[in-house]
C-alpha cells in the first residue's frame, strides 16, 4: 500500500537519486582513470564526468588529501541537499545512515586522544557526514562513563552507548570494543527501523544490513585471534540480526582460527562464494575485498526495486566505494605504484 | 547568402599545414568560422592529446580569471566591456606570456591583500569581541548577574569560603549565539553541576574575518573552583571554539579604562582597514576594466588548441594533418584564411588543402540570417534535414504565421501582436546590447519576426474574420437590408410588450433582404452576421470548409515538394511508383471534395433555379457533402437530380422534391464521375505497396545475371586448378551507382528484401490513413478559431459590457468604464493574446511538423557545427552565466 503513496512525499528525492546514482563512474572511466599518469590527468579526466569541474577552483598542485576533501565535500553537499528536502520517514531514514559516520568519528577522535594529537588535526579528520555539536568537546572524557555523561547523552547515539558504559579505561582495547558495541547497537536499531518501515524498503535494507551484519561478525572474529579479547566477549560483539544468527554466530564464537571460520560460512552459499574467491597468493583478492564486492552487488541490486529508501542508503554506501577506488588510483599514481593500481572494485 | 531550399554542399576537405603556422592558419579559421574539423585520434583520452599542456595553461588561467571575477563581484564593481566585442584577433605568444605573468602577479598581490585585510580584520574581530567582553563582564558584575544568582552562589561558597584557601575563579569568553546552548549543556555535566554559565547576547553582529560570513556571538562568563574544572573547561572551550580572554582586569576601574583604550585602537583600525580596503577596490577597478578583454583572449587560445587537438601530425612531425568539412561556397575563403595564418608566421611552406572523397554524409548546413533563423530552427527542432534535402523553413515563413492566424484571427489581437513584435524588432540593437539573461524575454526576444509576422498575418485574418475583439466593422456597407415596413414592426412591438418585455428577433430571409445587386460583401464575412443569432451556424460552416481546403492545399503542396526530391535524387522509381500514385490518391479523394466544396459555395443557394441542367428547388436541396462523401464510397444508388419528374410538384416546379433531395445527385454523371476516382484511388495503394519491393526485386535478379555474365571461370586441366575471374568493370559500375543515387533506387545494397518491404509497406499505410486523419487533424484550424472568438465574446460580454451597464448615471458610468477597462485589457493581453497565442502557436507547430513535413521531409541529417570564434565566445559566455547564478 505503501507504494501507491510513495511519491507524494519522497517520489522528488527517489528521482533525484537515480539521477545522481546515473552519475556513477563507469567501468570505462575507470579504464580510463587508470592510465593517467599523473594526478594532473587525473583531474582533467574527472572533469568530463558527473564531477564536472570540482577541482577546477584548486590552485597550484593538486594532491590526493585536496581530492578527498573536495570529494567529501560534494557527496555531502549532495546528502545535505537530500536530508533538507526529506519528509518523514524518509529524514529519520537518512539520520541513521548518518550514525554510522558518527561512530567512526568518535572513535577517530578517542583514539586520537588517547595519542595527544591536538583536537583541531582530529576534527580535519572526521568525516563531515558524521559530524554533530558536542563532538569537539570529546576529548574532556577520560572513562567511558564521562564520554556518555558528558557528551554522548544528548545525541542520538546515547541509546547505543548503555551497553559499554561500564567499561573501565579508555584505552585501545577499550575503544576497539566500544565501536564494535555501538555499532552492533546501530546495526540492531536500524534493522528494526527498516523492519518496522515495511514493505520494499524493508526487504532490501534488511538484505543490506545482515550482510553488513555477517561482515562484521566474520571480521571481528578474524581480527579477534592471538589479542587478548576472549570469546565471551566476543561473542557479545555480534551484531545479531544476521543471517548468521544464532547457529552460525555460535559457530563463530567458537572459532579458534581462520580456517574454522571458514567451515562455519561454508553453510551459507552468499559466504561460501566469497571466501571460495580469496587467498593470500599475489593477484588473488582479499576476503575484504571480496566484502565489498558483494555489498556494491548488493546496492547495485537496490536500485532494481522502487518506491523504497534502499537507494537512498545504497546510494551513499556505492558514492563511499567510488571514492575510495577515486582515492585508491589516485594513491597509486601519486606514490607512481602502479602495479596495483587495478585493484579498485568496480561499480556495476 | 546562400540558399534555403537546399542544405549547401559540403566538400570534405584535407589541410596540412607545418607544424610552426598551424596554430595561426587555425586561428584565422576561427575568425572565419566555416570549418567543421573531424577529430582524427578518436581512440586518443583527452590528456593523452598534443596540447593538453597548453589547454592546461589556459584552464589555469581560465581559474586565475574566475578568483579575480569572485573577487570582483565580492566588492560589487562592475565588468566593463562585452566577452563577444566582435574582435577576434588573438594575441601573439609573447603577449599572451605577458598577459599570463600580468595575471599571476595579480592573483598574487590580491591574494596578499586578502590575506593582509583578513589579519587586519581578524585584529578589528578581536578588539570588538574584547570591547563587548569588557563591557559584559562590567555588567554580570555590576547587576547583570541576578540576585538569585548571586545568592546562589553565595549559599554554596559559603562553607569553602572559610577555608578561603580555593577562592572562586572565572573565565570569561566569547561564543557564537547558536552554539550557547549545547555548550552550556556540556559544561554543565561535564563538571557534575559545579560550574555557573551566565551569558549575555552581543547586539552587533560579526563579520567573520576568514569566512566573510556574519554571525551572532554571546559573551559568557563562567564560575568555578578549582584547577581539576579549570582543565576540563578549558577542553570544553577549546572543542567549542569559543574565545577565552584571560586577562580580563580584575576591578570594574581597570575594565572601563581596558575599555576606553581599546576603543580608541579600534578607531585606529577602522581607518587602516578603509584604506586598505580603497586600495584594492582600486586595484581591482582596473582588473574589471580589463577582465573581459582578458578572458576572450584565454578562451579563444583554448579553442585553438581544442582543435589542434583533433589533428594528427605525419611521420616527421614536421606537419599537421587536419580532416574537415567545409560548405563547397567557402573553400576559397578558407583556403585564402589559411595562407593569411601561415603567411603571418613567415613560414615558406604553404599550406595545403585538397578536396577528398569520402563515404560519410556530408552534415546539412543551411546559411540563416536573423530573420531566416527562427524559422530554420523551427524546422530543425523536429529533425535536422537530411543531407541536400528540400529545406521546409521558406515555405515555413508564410505558412506558419498563416495558419497561425486562422486560429488567432482577430483583429486587435493581431495588431497588439504585431505591436509587440515591431517594438521587438525596432529596438534589436539596444536590446542585443542590454544582453538581458531572462529565460522568458529571451525566448520570446528570439522569435521575435514570427511574432511580428504572426502579428500581421493575424491582422489579415482578423478583417477577413471581420472580427476586433469579437465586434465587427461595417467598412463597405453590407449587402443585406431590412425587407419588412414600419407597420409590420409597430405591431410586432405591441404583441411583444404584451407579452415580455424583451428584445425581438426577426427573421431576414436571403430571398428578400439580401441585395443581390450588390453582391456579397467585398472583404471579409458581411458584418450582418455578428448581429445574427444563427452566426455560430454560419461561421462553423464556413470556417470548418476553409480549413479542410487549406489542409489539403498544404498536404498537396508537400506531396508535390516531396517530387522535387525524388528529382533531384535522380530516382525514377520513387517518382512512378510512390510520387504519383500518391498524387493521384489525394486528387480522386481529397482534391475533388475541395473541388465540391467550391461548387457548393458557388451554384447553390436560396432562389430555386437550374444547375448544371437540373431544377434545383430551394436551400433545402442544397447538397450534402460529408455524406455525399461517405456514399461515395459506399457506392450507393443514388437518385439523379432533385426532382422527381414522374409525380406532380408544386405549381412552377417541373416534378415533386425527392425526400431527401440532399442526397441526391447534383450534377449530371455523378454516380460515375465518383465511382471512378474511388477504384484509381484504390489501384494506387497497391502500386504504392508493392511498386518499390518489385523494382527491387527485379534489380537484383538482373545484377546477379550481370555478374555470373561478367564472371569467366579459367580452369587448368593439366594442374586441376580453377579459377574465377570476375569482370574489372563490375567494380566500376558498381561505383557509378553509389554515387548517382545516394538514396534513390540503387543503393539498396546492404538491404534486403524484408527490408524494403516492411519499410514501403509502412510508409504506404502510413500515407493513406494519414490523408485522411490529417484532413480530420486540419479541422483545429476552426476550432482553435472558434474558441478564440468564443473567448473574446465572453470577455466583451461578461467583462467590459458589464461597465457599461453599471450605472445610469454618466459620472459613475464613466468611472466604472474607467476601471473595469483594466480589467478587460488584463485579460485581453493575458489570456487571449498571450495564452491563446501560444496555443495557437502549439497547434501550427505541430500542423506543419506532423502534416505537413510528414508528406516529404525525411530529416535524419546532422548539422554542421563549424568551429568559430564567435560561438565559442558566445558558448563560454553562457555557461559562465549559468554557472554563476
Amino acid at each position: 500500500m505503501g507504494e501507491f503513496f510513495f511519491n507524494i512525499d519522497h517520489g522528488y528525492l527517489e528521482a533525484l537519486i537515480r539521477g545522481f546514482k546515473s552519475g556513477i563512474l563507469t567501468q570505462s572511466d575507470y579504464a580510463n582513470l587508470v592510465q593517467c599518469e599523473t594526478l594532473e590527468d587525473l583531474k582533467l579526466h574527472v572533469q568530463s564526468t558527473d564531477y564536472g569541474n570540482f577541482l577546477a577552483n584548486e590552485p597550484g598542485a593538486i594532491t590526493v588529501q585536496v581530492i578527498d576533501e573536495r570529494l567529501k565535500e560534494k557527496l555531502v553537499t549532495e546528502f545535505t541537499h537530500l536530508r533538507n528536502n526529506a519528509l518523514e520517514p524518509l529524514a529519520t531514514f537518512l539520520d541513521y545512515i548518518t550514525y554510522a559516520y558518527m561512530i567512526d568519528n568518535i572513535v577517530l577522535l578517542i583514539t586520537g586522544t588517547l595519542h595527544q594529537r591536538p583536537i583541531a588535526e582530529l576534527i580535519s579528520k572526521c568525516h563531515p557526514l558524521g559530524s554533530f555539536e558536542q563532538m569537539e568537546a570529546i576529548h574532556i572524557a577520560s572513562t567511558p562513563a564521562e564520554l556518555y555523561n558528558a557528551v554522548l547523552v544528548d545525541t542520538p547515539l546515547a541509546n547505543y552507548f548503555v551497553d559499554c558504559i561500564n567499561e573501565q579505561d579508555l584505552d585501545e582495547m577499550n575503544v576497539e570494543i566500544i565501536r564494535n558495541t555501538l555499532y552492533k547497537a546501530y546495526i540492531e536499531d536500524f534493522y528494526k527501523f527498516c523492519e518496522g518501515l515495511g514493505g520494499k524498503t524493508a526487504e532490501v535494507m534488511c538484505d543490506i544490513l545482515a550482510f553488513e551484519a555477517d561482515r562484521r561478525a566474520i571480521i571481528i572474529t578474524i581480527n579477534s585471534f592471538d589479542t587478548e579479547l576472549s570469546k565471551d566477549d566476543r561473542e557479545k560483539l555480534y551484531p545479531r540480526c544476521g543471517k548468521l544468527y544464532p547457529e552460525g554466530l555460535a559457530g563463530l564464537a567458537r572459532a579458534d582460527d581462520y580456517d574454522q571460520v571458514k567451515a562455519v560460512c561454508e553453510y551459507y552459499s552468499d559466504y561460501k562464494l566469497l571466501f571460495e574467491g580469496t587467498g593470500s597468493n599475489p593477484g588473488d583478492k582479499t576476503l575484504e575485498d571480496k566484502f565489498f564486492e558483494h555489498e556494491v552487488k548488493l546496492n547495485v541490486h537496490a536500485y532494481l526495486h522502487q518506491f523504497h529508501f534502499g537507494v537512498f542508503y545504497a546510494f551513499i554506501k556505492l558514492k563511499e566505494q567510488e571514492m575510495r577506488n577515486i582515492i585508491w588510483i589516485a594513491e597509486c599514481i601519486s606514490q607512481r605504484h602502479r602495479a596495483k593500481i587495478d585493484n579498485y572494485i568496480p561499480i556495476l | 547568402m546562400g540558399s534555403l531550399y537546399r542544405s549547401e554542399e559540403m566538400r570534405f576537405c584535407q589541410i596540412i599545414v607545418e607544424r610552426d603556422a598551424a596554430f595561426s592558419a587555425v586561428a584565422e579559421l576561427g575568425k572565419l568560422g566555416s570549418v567543421q574539423f573531424k577529430d582524427l585520434n578518436p581512440d586518443v583520452n583527452s590528456f593523452q592529446r598534443m596540447f593538453v599542456r597548453d589547454i592546461r595553461r589556459f584552464d589555469e588561467l581560465e581559474r586565475k580569471l574566475r578568483f579575480l571575477e569572485g573577487q570582483i563581484n565580492k566588492d560589487s564593481i562592475a565588468i566593463g566591456g562585452k566577452c563577444d566585442d566582435g574582435d577576434y584577433t588573438v594575441l601573439p605568444t609573447a603577449e599572451l606570456n605577458q598577459l599570463e605573468q600580468t595575471l599571476t602577479d595579480l592573483e598574487r598581490d590580491v591574494k596578499n591583500m586578502n590575506d593582509s585585510d583578513t589579519m587586519l580584520r581578524r585584529n578589528y574581530e578581536e578588539l570588538q569581541e574584547w570591547e563587548s567582553v569588557l563591557v559584559k563582564t562590567d555588567e554580570f558584575f555590576a547587576g547583570g548577574l541576578d540576585d538569585a544568582a548571586q545568592e546562589e552562589l553565595y549559599i554554596q561558597e559559603d562553607p569553602d569560603a572559610q577555608r578561603e584557601k580555593n577562592p572562586v575563579e572565572y573565565v570569561v569568553g566569547v561564543i557564537k549565539r547558536d552554539r550557547m546552548m549545547a555548550f552550556e549543556r556540556v559544561l554543565w555535566r561535564a563538571c557534575h553541576h559545579t560550574a555557573y554559565v551566565r551569558s549575555s547576547d552581543i547586539e552587533q553582529s560579526f563579520v567573520n574575518a576568514t569566512t566573510g560570513e556574519k554571525d551572532q556571538r554571546a559573551v559568557f562568563i563562567i564560575f568555578y573552583k578549582g584547577d581539576r574544572l579549570k582543565t576540563i573547561i578549558d577542553k570544553v572551550c577549546d572543542g567549542f571554539k569559543a574565545k577565552v580572554f584571560k586577562n580580563c582586569p580584575q576591578t570594574s576601574k581597570d575594565r572601563q579604562a581596558a575599555a576606553a583604550d581599546v576603543r580608541a585602537r579600534n578607531q585606529d583600525m577602522q581607518t587602516v582597514l578603509g584604506q586598505t580596503r580603497e586600495h584594492r577596490f582600486r586595484v581591482l577597478q582596473a582588473a574589471a576594466n580589463n577582465y573581459n578583454l582578458w578572458l576572450k583572449q584565454v578562451r579563444l587560445h583554448k579553442t585553438v588548441y581544442h582543435n589542434l587537438n583533433l589533428f594528427t601530425y605525419d611521420g616527421i612531425g614536421r606537419f599537421f594533418v587536419a580532416e574537415c568539412w567545409v560548405p563547397l561556397a567557402d573553400v576559397d575563403n578558407v583556403r585564402d584564411a589559411l595562407e593569411r595564418g601561415v603567411e603571418k608566421t613567415g613560414s615558406s611552406v604553404k599550406p595545403v588543402l585538397n578536396l577528398l572523397e569520402t563515404n560519410e554524409t556530408p552534415p546539412t548546413y543551411n546559411r540563416t540570417n536573423k530573420f531566416t533563423q527562427v524559422f530554420q530552427g523551427i524546422v530543425d527542432s523536429y529533425g535536422i534535414a537530411s543531407y541536400l534535402e528540400l529545406n521546409p523553413a521558406p515555405y515555413t515563413i508564410i505558412t506558419f504565421p498563416f495558419l497561425f492566424s486562422c486560429m488567432f484571427g482577430d483583429l486587435g489581437h493581431g495588431i497588439l501582436m504585431a505591436l509587440s513584435g515591431l517594438w521587438l524588432v525596432v529596438r534589436e540593437k539596444a536590446l542585443i546590447a542590454r544582453n538581458i539573461k531572462d529565460e522568458i524575454f529571451t525566448m520570446f526576444f528570439g522569435g521575435r519576426y514570427i511574432i511580428l509576422l504572426m502579428g500581421l498575418f493575424s491582422i489579415h485574418a482578423g478583417i477577413l474574420y471581420n472580427d476586433v475583439f469579437a465586434k465587427s466593422f461595417n467598412i463597405f456597407g453590407t449587402s443585406w437590408v431590412n425587407p419588412y415596413n414600419y407597420t409590420e414592426f409597430t405591431h410586432w412591438f405591441e404583441n411583444q410588450e404584451a407579452q415580455k418585455k424583451e428584445d425581438i428577433l426577426i427573421e431576414l430571409n436571403p430571398d428578400t433582404a439580401y441585395r443581390h445587386d450588390m453582391g456579397p460583401y467585398p472583404f471579409g464575412v458581411d458584418p450582418v452576421w455578428n448581429l445574427a443569432e444563427n452566426k455560430l451556424n454560419f461561421l462553423n460552416s464556413m470556417k470548418m470548409k476553409l480549413s479542410v481546403i487549406l489542409g489539403i492545399s498544404q498536404m498537396t503542396f508537400g506531396v508535390l515538394l516531396s517530387f522535387q526530391n525524388y528529382k533531384f535524387r535522380n530516382s525514377k522509381i520513387d517518382i512512378l511508383t510512390v510520387f504519383i500514385p500518391q498524387i493521384v490518391f489525394m486528387s480522386c479523394i481529397f482534391i475533388y471534395l475541395c473541388l465540391e466544396i467550391i461548387m457548393k459555395w458557388l451554384f447553390f443557394w436560396v432562389r430555386p433555379g437550374y444547375v448544371f441542367g437540373q431544377y434545383y428547388p430551394g436551400s433545402n436541396c442544397a447538397p450534402s457533402l460529408l455524406i455525399g462523401l461517405i456514399n461515395m464510397f459506399m457506392f450507393k444508388g443514388r437518385d439523379a437530380g432533385f426532382i422527381d419528374m414522374s409525380q406532380k410538384g408544386p405549381p412552377g416546379q417541373p416534378g415533386k422534391t425527392h425526400d431527401a433531395c440532399y442526397l441526391v445527385q447534383w450534377y449530371p454523371g455523378q454516380g460515375y464521375v465518383e465511382a471512378i476516382l474511388v477504384l484509381i484511388a484504390v489501384t494506387c495503394i497497391p502500386i504504392m505497396l508493392f511498386g518499390k519491393p518489385i523494382h527491387f526485386l527485379l534489380e537484383q535478379k538482373k545484377k546477379k545475371k550481370e555478374a555470373a555474365e561478367r564472371i569467366s571461370v579459367r580452369a587448368n586441366v593439366l594442374s586441376e586448378e580453377g579459377e574465377v575471374v570476375i569482370n574489372g568493370a563490375d567494380h566500376k559500375g558498381d561505383h557509378g551507382d553509389h554515387q548517382g543515387g545516394d538514396h534513390g533506387g540503387g543503393d539498396h545494397h546492404g538491404e534486403n528484401f524484408g527490408d524494403v518491404m516492411v519499410h514501403q509497406a509502412i510508409h504506404s499505410i502510413e500515407y493513406v490513413l494519414g490523408c485522411v486523419s490529417h484532413t480530420a487533424s486540419y479541422l483545429r484550424l476552426w476550432a482553435l478559431s472558434l474558441a478564440h472568438a468564443q473567448l473574446s465574446e465572453v470577455l466583451w460580454d461578461m467583462v467590459f459590457e458589464k461597465g457599461f451597464q453599471m450605472s445610469d448615471n454618466r459620472y459613475i458610468g464613466s468611472i466604472a468604464v474607467y476601471v473595469i477597462f483594466f480589467f478587460f485589457a488584463g485579460l485581453t493581453f493575458s489570456i487571449l493574446v498571450l495564452m491563446e497565442g501560444l496555443s495557437a502557436f502549439l497547434h501550427a507547430l505541430r500542423l506543419h511538423w506532423v502534416e505537413f513535413q510528414s508528406k516529404f521531409y525525411q530529416g535524419l541529417g546532422y548539422p554542421f557545427q563549424p568551429y568559430s570564434f564567435k560561438s565559442a565566445l558566445t558558448l563560454a559566455e553562457n555557461t559562465s552565466t549559468s554557472s554563476s547564478s
